[in-house]
Order: C-alpha cells, then structure tokens, then sequence
C-alpha cells in the first residue's frame, strides 16, 4: 500500500490528488491537510475513506511516514509547510515554488509547462545545444487581476509575479538557458506595469534579451501562453497547441500541432491535459524534471527590487 | 448519426497566440450564421455551454432550430469565479445569494422544487433546471451533458456514485443524459458496473491519432463495439485532433462506424457546411 499526504485541498490539491489516486489505483491511502471546513468536506465527498487534518502540526502526523506527498498550499505559506513535509516523505511535490532551498532529487516542482508536448518537442529539436538570441512570453488570461478578489489570492504585484511570471520563467530557463553558466549574469531592464492587467517585464540573461508580459482580462476561454525563441535563423513559436517555424532569411515556415508531435502513452489517464498526466508519472517515477531554482530566485528578487 | 454543433469557437479561443487568427473579439453575429448553416445543412443538435454570455446567441432567434444539449455545469467560468472570489465567493454567486431573501429563496427551492429524488441527486437537478430556465429556448434543451472536466474528476475519485447521481437528476428532468470524458474506458467500466449501458449516451475523444485518448484507436473500436452491442450510444468528439488530422485520414481510419453522433466545432459557416457534406458522403455510402 502506498500512502500520500497532500497540504491543501483547493483546485490544484484536486487535480493532482485525482491524478496520483488514478495512477496507482486501489493501492494508495490518503490523508489530506487543509485549515478550510469547506475545502475538507468537498475532499471528503470524493475520498470517503480517506484521513483528515487541519494542520500539518497535527500530532496525528506525527508518527506517520509517507512514500509521497503533495504540497498545494497557497505561495505565501508553502516554504515553511515544504519543511515539515520533507521530513514526512520520501519525495515531495510542490506546486510552484519560487524560492525553494533543500530540494532532493526525488521532490518535483509544480511547473506543469515543462511537461506539455510542444515545450519538451522545443526542448529536444531545436535548442538542445542551440543558442537562443531573443525569447517572448506572454501569458494571456480570462481573469481580471485589477478588481477586487477573494480566497487567499490579493492580486498584488508580488502574487502576480508569483503566479504567472514564474510559468513563463520556467519555460524561458528549461527551454533557453537551463544548466549553462553563462547566462547567470541577469539584470531586470525595464518594468512597465500599467495595471495589474498589463504588464511587461524586460530581462538580460548574459547579454540575450527575454521579455515577459501579462495580458488580463482578455476575450479567452482560459489561461492561454504563447513563447517565442530567436535564434540566429529562425523564430520558433508556439500557443502550445502548433509550433510554428519562421525563417528569418526566406519566407519558409513550417507549423506542427500538437497532436502530431504528442509522444501517446498506451495508457493514460487524462485531466486537465497531457502535461498534468505527464508531471504527475514524472513525480511518481522518482526522477523527475529539474530547473535552475537558483537562477529562478534570482529573478524573481532583481524583479521585486526594481518594482 | 447525429451531427452536434459544439459550441466553444463562439465564446473566445482556447490558444491565444498572435500568429492564431482567431485572436480578436467574438462575434454573435458570426456564431448565429454558424447555427443556421448548420441548421440547413443537416446538423441536429447545439452543444451549448451555460456561459454568462449564452442568451446573446440564443437571442438572435425567435425560434432555435436545433436540439440543444446543455453541457452542465461550466469549469472554466467555475474557475474563473473561484480565482476572482474564492469558494465562498463562487456559492454566492452561484446561488445568487445577496441578502437573506434570496439565502431563504435559495433554500426553499432546493427543497421544494423536487419531491422525488434526495441528497446530491437533488442539488444536481436543481442546479441544472436553474441553468435552463435561465436560457432562452428552455424547451429546446432535449440533452443535459456533464462536462468532461467534472465526469474525469468522478472518474479518477473515489466516489464514481456521483456520476449515476446526475443521470437520475437528468432523467428526473425528463431529459437524455450525456457523459463526456476524455477517458473513455474508464467510464465504460463505470456505467457497466453501474448499469447505465442503455440509460446515457456517452461522448468521447475519438480521432486517428491518439490524441486525448485513454487508449489506442484499435481497442476503442473494440470497447465500442461491445458497449453499442448492448444498446449504448457514443457520440465522437475531437474526431480532427485539434485540427492535425483531416476529413479523408476520418474516413479512412474507419471509427465513424462506432458513431452514433459527431461533435464538429468551428466559428467559419464554409467549414460547418463542409463538414455536414462530408457526414452525409458517409452516410450514403
């Protein structure tokens, strides 16, 4: 019997919880962690069977040992809960951590672009190796981040910075400057924010320029992203659903979808889209995807400084 | 077989990217000729979303001319409402709860309204007759459809029950219910092991490549076969794979003859009208 423990019960602890109880079936055991009543019930719906706690402190914890366990709570709280948590599990997987020290090779980060179909095609055709001179990401999204809002999010700059321009840092690092040295040397150029709807971000990573923008409130079903590398030939770009290829020189260009470039499990097990099916069997397989964290909080503090 | 019209091109696109023609601003004009091209050229049913924006569409006819199939409820505005407000927020808003007339109101409702069903089965049925009434053309609502997002978390929980619960709450409403997934399979084995074979029609990802598939094309067809052996229904959706695949490689890879419906989405009316050609090339042969 495998046994998990997830902290924090909103969407995110839902997706995942779903996904890992699918993955191995009847041989798992939940407890789940959340101080909400109303976030434990709607958990309690769906795992009838399972434990329940209102906090990690709980000394029902205490004595337990899990062979995995899911980190989901809101940004503001996950260091200090991820703490515990290590010394709970054998391996740990937090949903987008920002600054994050102590990981092991076994804990996996909850940055779900790295496991979509066009950024890993990205990844392994065109730029494994390849120098990127210029890279775009834009995050556009159905939300408004301007008004009022509820729950734990206060849409201030720090949230969004968070929330949104990690994905896109991800994305930018695993794809265009992951485990090369040379691009170490970042410097935050320009920061425009209009409104919490609007907003773009201008970076320096050794000397090739990587710009960021957030577009709120705009007229889409959901969360959508677009990224696009220069390099010395070509603009490769993608909404995650084509890859298109421009050529700078000529006027050639080619575009793939996504379903043609999708590696197909025989089986699967889908919510939310491949790349949620692809982190969770790379978490469970022990040896999951890893990113530059270190340059990520590098980031992230030169950001906040300037703002 | 049934040719579904879905409805996700006419409230704004699911990738956004620049090089995508489809980034500018929706039109209800465009999405209205769409239904009638669709209408006229042998399409049956309109898959239409609860959306807050449902009844500007609906609005331009006096008479809807399509069966509507309601997909119940709607995750991405769930969502959205959940980022914005939180849980509390959602419920509020849901329910429409804004002063202690409309709490009492609310909750007089959901006991009254229903005589015959308890418990979640009479949350579900309240919930979704609320939905219609709030559209248009209620009497044009022939289906009710539990969107794919919520029959997949039924699925992968531990309470699979909830999935028979909404059929009855359908079924309740004199209405044929539908369950789309993207894992096929699974919710075989779900409405075998509950029973629902000859009581709900089932809507899945079916296309060439595998794409969205819990499984190989080969050992659907063969899951289907068995399932519509014993009076189940399936109608196909994503049958072009997000635009990968084409109209000859869907007749070619032969999983048409497991349809007994097609979902087709597009906001272009050249492209609706094609496709019904294509539907009806195939039935004739």
């Amino acid at each position: 019997m495998v046994s998990c423990v997830v902290v924090g019960c909103g969407r995110m602890g839902l997706s995942h919880t779903l996904l890992i109880n699918q993955f191995l079936g009847s041989n798992i055991s939940f407890d789940f962690v959340d101080p909400s009543f109303l976030n434990r019930l709607i958990f309690k719906c769906l795992f009838p069977r399972a434990s329940f706690h209102k906090s990690v402190n709980d000394p029902l914890l205490a004595d337990k040992k899990f062979d995995f366990g899911l980190l989901c709570t809101p940004p503001s709280v996950r260091l200090a809960e991820f703490k515990r948590l290590r010394d709970l599990c054998d391996s740990v997987f937090i949903e987008k951590p920002v600054k994050v020290s102590g990981l092991r090779r076994s804990d996996s980060c909850g940055y779900v672009l790295l496991h979509h179909p066009c950024i890993r095609y990205l990844k392994k055709n065109f730029f494994n190796g390849n120098v990127v001179n210029r890279i775009d990401a834009t995050v556009i999204s159905n939300i408004s981040f301007s008004g009022k809002t509820g729950g734990w999010r206060g849409y201030d700059k720090h949230l969004l910075i968070t929330e949104f321009f990690s994905h896109l840092l991800s994305v930018v690092l695993y794809v265009g400057f992951d485990l090369d040295d040379r691009y170490e040397q970042i410097d935050v150029v320009n920061i425009q924010w209009v409104n919490n709807d609007n907003v773009n971000i201008s970076l320096m990573f050794g000397g090739i320029p990587v710009n960021l923008s957030l577009e709120g409130a705009r007229d889409v079903r959901k969360t959508s992203y677009e990224f696009s590398f220069t390099t010395d030939d070509y603009v490769i770009s993608t909404d995650l659903y084509r890859i298109y290829k421009h050529s700078i020189v000529g006027n050639d260009e080619d575009a793939s979808y996504v379903a043609n470039i999708t590696d197909i499990s025989p089986e699967i097990f889908y919510l939310r889209g491949y790349e949620f099916s692809n982190q969770m069997e790379s978490f469970l397989s022990g040896n999951p995807e890893q990113i530059r964290f270190d340059l990520m909080s590098k980031v992230i503090d030169e950001t906040e400084l300037k703002l | 077989m049934k040719i579904i019209l879905g409805d996700n091109p006419f409230f704004g696109v699911n990738h956004a990217g620049r090089g995508n023609e489809l980034y500018q601003k929706r039109s209800n004009v465009k999405a209205g000729e769409c239904i009638s091209s669709a209408s006229n050229n042998g399409f049956d049913i309109f898959m239409l979303s609860p959306h807050p924006e449902s009844n500007e569409i609906l609005n331009l006819f006096n008479e809807f001319p399509l069966d509507i199939c309601l997909v119940w409820p709607l995750p991405h505005a769930i969502n959205t409402r959940i980022a914005q407000t939180g849980y509390f927020g959602l419920v509020r808003d849901y329910l429409s709860l804004r002063n202690i007339y409309s709490v009492l109101s609310t909750i007089f409702s959901v006991l009254i309204r229903s005589k015959k069903i308890y418990g979640i089965k009479r949350l579900i049925y309240y919930a979704i007759k609320k939905d219609i009434i709030y559209f248009r053309h209620p009497s044009s609502v022939k289906y009710v459809a539990l969107h794919n997002i919520f029959t997949d978390v039924f699925l992968a929980s531990d309470r699979k029950q909830i999935i028979v619960d909404f059929v009855q709450a359908v079924e309740d409403a004199e209405l044929t219910p539908v369950i789309i997934t993207q894992n096929v399979q699974s919710a075989l084995e779900v409405l075998d092991k509950y029973k629902l074979t000859n009581r709900v029609i089932l809507c899945g990802s079916i296309n060439c490549l595998g794409y969205m598939m819990e499984t190989e094309l080969k050992n659907y067809i063969q899951l289907l076969e068995k399932f519509r052996s014993r009076g189940g229904k399936f109608w196909g959706m994503q049958i072009l794979a997000s635009g990968s695949s084409n109209l000859d490689d869907v007749e070619k890879c032969g999983f048409l003859e497991e349809c007994d419906g097609v979902v087709y989405a597009s906001s272009k009316s050249y492209r609706v009208v094609e496709f019904a050609g294509f539907i009806q090339r195939h039935k004739e042969v």
